[in-house]
C-alpha cells in the first residue's frame, strides 16, 4: 500500500510499504478512505516530538472502511463506515473505566519510554511518534485498529466525511477543551490560537452558551474565520494589539473567565522571552515553547480555568507558578478521551447543532501529502484544514 | 543439565540466564544465610479481584504468554516446576527446577530453585486488593537470581532483569485485562524498528513479544554484544 512516512526534520515522503496484518484478536484492518494533517503532526515534521525513527507511517486523524476483523471483534463487519479516535484505549483498565481514555494502560506496548519522560506511561496513539506505541498511522491506503472492538464509531452514509471525520481527533478535542470551562452565558471565554481546533473550540464554546468569546491569532485569515464561521465576538492579533491590555480592557480588566489554549509546544510570540525560548529550544535545552500557556496564566480572570489543549512534551521553564497559585486559578489539560466525546458529538452533529466542516480549505491525494504538510505549516492558500484521499 | 557444561560454558549460560533475566536474584546471598529479598522488585496494579488474578498466574504452564524469555514451564508433581527459558542467540535452552514454598490462592506464591540447579532464583508474588476493598489488585514481585558458581551473575542480573520483570507485569496486566499481549508495529520486532507493517520475512514469529529495546531490554543482548555474540554453544 501507499503511506506517509517520516523521512526526519522536515521531510516525508508517499512511499510503497507492506499492507498491515491482523495482530490481535481485537484488531480491525480499515481502508482509509479520509484522513487529514494535524496541527500536532507539525510537531513531528519539524522534529520537537522525542521518539521518532524514519519509516514511521503518520497520521492519527482518519476514517474509513472496515475490511477485515480479528476473531474477537464482533461489533463491527467488514463494509461498516467508521471514524477512529486517535488514541487507542483498550476499555477494560481501571483509566478507561474512569472514562480517562487516553490515559488507557494498556494501549501502549513501549510504554516504559514516556515512563522515563513523564513518569508514568501515556497511551497508544496512532502515527505519533515510539512514546505513543509505535503505532502505524492513517496517512495511508490501509491501517491496523487496535482494540478496534472498543474504539471506532459506526457513522451513517447520511453524514459527509466532511461532518464526521473530524470526531476522530480536533472537535472531542476542542469540545473537551471548552467542556473543562464549565460555560455559561456570563462567562467571557477566550480561545488562544484560531487554527483548526481553535476555531472547533470557539464552535464548541458557542454550542455550549457562550456569549462572548474572544479569539487570539496572529493570522488575518485564521481570525476572520473566528468571527465569520466558528462564531466568536471579538479578535485580537496579538502583533497589532499587546495581548494582556487587550484582554484586560476587552473585558473591563477582569480577563476571561476562562482560557482555552489551542497552540502547543511551538507557539510564536512577540518581545524578548519569544527570542531567548526559541533559541532555547533550537539548543535542546528546553522541549516546548510554553508562550500561550503563560499568556493565559497571566490573562485569566482570578479565580478562573486555563484549560490547556496544546501538545507539550517535556520541561518549560518561566512557569508563572505565582500567578496561578496566588491568584487560585485552575488548570485542566490532558490528550482528549475521545472514546467519552465521540457519541454525544455525532448526536450534535445530527442535530445540526455543531458543523465542524467549515474548517476544510483543502482536499488532496494522499500521494500529495508531502506538499500538504509543507503548505500547513508555511499557512500558504489560507490553508486550515487538508483533507487527504487515496 | 547445565551444571554438566564445562566451565566455559558458565559465561554462557550466564548470558542466557540473563537473556533470560528475571525470575529471580541470587544464590549468593542465600548461600550466606541472608533471607532478604530482592533487589529485582517490580509492581503493578491490575483491575481484577486478587484471586482472579492469582489463578492466572497460578496456571503456571500459560506463564510464557506474557513472560517472553519463557519457553515452557511445566508442573513435574505438586510442588515442583520445570522452567525451561527460550534459547538465547545460538544458545541451548536452560531449564531449571523449582519448588514452590508457599502458595496462598488469592494471596501469595513463594519459590525457591532447587539446590543443585545451574539456575538459582528464589521470589515471591503477592496479590493484595487494592485500598477500599476494591476488586482491583496490587501485584508484588520481589526475586533474586543469579548462576551458581558465579557470584557476580547476581548483580548482572538485578541490572538487567528488572526492566524485565517490569515488562513482565505490564504484559501480565495486559493478558488479564484485555486478553492478550498487545502488538504494536514497532513493537513486534527485536530491534528499534519503524512504526509500519512488518514484511513477512523479518516478523517475529506469534505469539512472541521481544522486550522493549535499550533500557528494558532483558539481559543478555547488550552483554552478548559486549563480549562478541558468544552464547550457550
Amino acid at each position: 500500500m501507499r503511506a506517509n512516512v517520516f523521512k526526519g526534520k522536515q521531510k516525508v515522503a508517499v512511499e510503497r510499504v507492506p499492507d498491515p496484518e491482523i495482530l490481535n484478536a481485537r484488531d480491525a484492518i480499515i481502508k482509509v478512505t479520509a484522513t487529514t494533517i494535524c496541527g500536532s503532526d507539525l510537531h513531528l515534521y519539524n522534529g520537537f516530538m522525542p521518539g521518532m525513527q524514519k519509516g514511521d507511517i503518520l497520521g492519527h486523524e482518519f476514517m474509513g472502511e472496515v475490511v477485515e476483523v480479528g476473531k474477537g471483534v464482533k461489533n463491527l463487519v467488514a463494509g461498516d463506515r467508521v471514524v477512529v479516535p486517535f488514541c487507542i484505549a483498550c476499555g477494560n483498565c481501571q483509566s478507561c473505566e474512569m472514562g480517562m481514555f487516553a490515559c488507557c494502560e494498556n494501549s501502549n506496548p513501549t510504554g516504559w519510554i514516556p515512563e522515563k519522560l513523564m513518569g508514568h506511561a501515556t497511551c497508544g496513539c496512532f502515527g505519533y511518534s515510539h512514546l505513543t506505541g509505535g503505532f502505524a498511522g492513517g496517512q495511508a491506503e490501509y491501517v491496523r485498529v487496535p482494540f478496534a472492538d472498543f474504539g471506532p464509531l459506526k457513522v451513517d452514509k447520511a453524514l459527509s466525511d466532511h461532518q464526521v471525520l473530524f470526531l476522530s481527533d480536533i472537535l472531542p478535542t476542542a469540545f473537551m477543551g471548552a467542556d473543562f470551562c464549565e460555560i455559561t452565558p456570563k462567562k467571557v471565554i477566550c480561545v488562544m490560537g484560531c487554527g483548526p481546533v481553535g476555531q472547533l473550540a470557539i464552535a464548541s464554546a458557542r454550542a455550549l452558551g457562550a456569549e462572548k468569546i474572544i479569539a487570539v491569532d496572529k493570522v488575518p485569515y485564521r481570525l476572520r474565520m473566528a468571527v465569520e464561521k466558528a462564531g466568536a465576538t471579538d479578535v485580537i492579533n496579538f502583533e497589532d494589539d499587546p495581548l494582556q491590555e487587550t484582554l484586560r480592557d476587552l473585558t473591563a480588566g477582569r480577563g476571561p473567565d476562562a482560557i482555552i489554549e489551542c497552540v502547543g509546544l511551538e507557539a510564536v510570540g512577540t518581545g524578548l522571552q519569544y527570542a531567548v525560548d526559541k533559541v532555547k529550544q533550537s539548543a535542546k535545552l528546553t522541549m516546548d515553547r510554553p508562550i500561550a500557556v503563560r499568556d493565559s496564566i497571566l490573562a485569566c480572570r482570578s479565580g478562573g480555568i486555563v484549560s490547556i489543549l496544546g501538545v507539550y512534551a517535556g520541561f518549560v521553564d518561566k512557569f508563572p507558578l505565582g500567578s496561578l497559585m496566588n491568584r487560585g486559578l485552575t488548570l485542566r489539560t490532558g490528550q482528549c478521551h475521545v472514546h467519552r466525546y465521540m457519541k454525544p458529538l455525532l448526536e450534535k452533529i445530527e442535530q445540526g447543532v455543531l458543523d465542524p466542516s467549515f474548517v476544510v480549505s483543502h482536499e488532496m491525494n494522499l500521494d500529495d501529502t508531502p506538499k500538504g504538510y509543507d503548505m500547513f505549516m508555511h499557512k500558504r492558500d489560507e490553508v486550515m484544514k487538508i483533507i487527504l484521499r487515496s | 543439565m547445565a551444571k554438566h557444561t564445562h566451565d566455559g560454558r558458565w559465561i554462557g549460560l550466564a548470558l542466557g540466564v540473563g537473556g533470560a533475566a528475571a525470575i529471580g536474584y541470587v544464590v549468593y546471598r542465600a548461600k550466606r544465610g541472608s533471607s532478604h529479598l530482592g533487589p529485582v522488585t517490580a509492581t503493578v496494579t491490575i483491575n481484577k479481584p486478587p484471586l482472579e488474578v492469582y489463578d492466572r498466574f497460578r496456571d503456571f504452564a500459560r506463564l510464557p504468554d506474557f513472560m517472553t524469555y519463557l519457553a515452557s514451564v511445566e508442573q513435574l508433581n505438586a510442588t515442583t516446576t520445570r522452567w525451561t527459558a527460550k534459547p538465547f542467540g545460538k544458545g541451548a535452552a536452560v531449564s531449571w527446577d523449582a519448588v514452590t514454598l508457599e502458595d496462598i490462592p488469592g494471596q501469595l506464591i513463594v519459590w525457591q530453585s532447587k539446590p543443585d540447579s545451574a539456575v538459582q532464583t528464589r521470589g515471591r508474588i503477592s496479590f493484595a486488593a487494592a485500598p477500599g476493598g476494591s476488586d482491583v489488585t496490587e501485584v508484588r514481585v520481589e526475586m533474586q537470581l543469579g548462576v551458581s558458581k558465579i557470584p557476580a551473575s547476581s548483580q548482572l542480573a538485578r541490572l538487567f532483569a528488572t526492566p524485565q520483570v517490569k515488562g513482565d507485569l505490564r504484559r501480565f496486566k495486559q493478558v488479564i485485562e484485555t486478553g492478550e499481549v498487545l502488538r504494536s508495529d514497532a513493537s513486534a520486532h527485536v530491534a528499534p524498528h519503524a512504526a509500519q507493517p512488518s514484511r513477512d520475512a523479518d516478523k517475529a514469529p506469534p505469539g512472541f513479544v521481544p522486550s522493549p529495546p535499550t533500557a528494558e531490554k532483558g539481559l543478555g543482548h547488550p552483554l552478548t554484544t559486549a563480549i562478541g555474540g558468544k552464547g550457550v554453544a
